[in-house]
């Protein structure tokens, strides 16, 4: 549950860094650009969040996936972002795999080969 | 599988989420019916949303004359993209005093039984005018 209603915005320092990041270096931003953006990324976050889920829904899964959440990015027209996210989390199945291979042969002591780590992770 | 160092130090960077997963988890809670949201999710809704800001910053900056990026230049890609149209109650675009008289003036010689959807419309047609 939200406890404070600024837990609904995106950190300030991290959305003013992504900003910066994203012009030439030689560009400023306004404080209220600054601020709209920010405001306009936790937006983002519940548009998102609710195409995903009616994506779900729509293949009567209750949780919500990585692969509900591309497909919305589709419906929304945000298209473009897709690949680059497939790499994203292609990269993070192999992190979380490595961890887990790491861990699984330092608590096994090497006595054991890992071969079937399932980078699927369901909290909650 | 193990890559050369340059190959490591650029896969650490893009899976080291960009915004704080567990806050982008409360957002995402927030919408009321969401159902639970594996670490897969979270992490790309967490580089999606990092997209979505670089996306808004470049995108209002092309509008942008002067090096500074103003409220002015992202309204109005807010107003002129499409699918930025969940934006609009937001991010409306400012209009003038005197602007907003015209409207308020070409409101009340309109059909008032449509005052409900027109108030909707107002900053469109602000935008359009200015």
């Amino acid at each position: 549950m939200v406890e404070r209603i600024e837990d609904l915005n995106l950190p300030a320092a991290v959305v003013a860094r992504l900003i910066k990041e994203a012009l030439p270096p030689s560009a400023n931003v306004s404080k209220e650009a600054r601020a709209a953006i920010a405001r306009a990324a936790s937006v983002f976050v519940i548009y998102l969040t609710a195409s995903s889920t009616a994506v779900a829904r729509k293949k009567n899964h209750k949780a919500i996936t990585a692969q509900h959440i591309l497909e919305a990015l589709d419906q929304l027209e945000f298209e473009s972002f897709v690949a680059p996210l497939n790499e994203d989390l292609e990269n993070y199945r192999k992190v979380i795999k490595e961890k887990k291979d790491s861990k699984a042969s330092s608590k096994k002591d090497d006595t054991m080969e890992v071969d079937d780590a399932e980078p699927e992770q369901d909290d909650e | 599988m193990s890559g050369s160092k340059a190959e490591d130090l650029n896969k650490s960077k893009s899976t080291e989420p960009a915004i704080a997963l567990k806050r982008i988890r409360t957002i995402m809670r927030s919408t009321a019916d969401t159902g639970p949201i594996n670490s897969e999710g979270l992490f790309v809704v967490s580089k999606a949303t990092k997209l979505f800001i670089e996306y808004l910053a470049k995108g209002s900056f092309d509008f942008a004359k002067s090096g500074t990026l103003s409220y002015d230049n992202l309204a109005k890609m807010v107003n002129e993209n499409d699918k930025l149209e969940f934006l609009l109650p937001i991010i409306p675009q400012k209009i003038t005093v005197r602007e907003y008289k015209e409207i308020l003036s070409k409101e009340s010689d309109g059909d008032s039984s449509e005052e409900e959807e027109q108030s909707g419309e107002e900053e469109e047609a602000a935008a359009k005018s200015s």
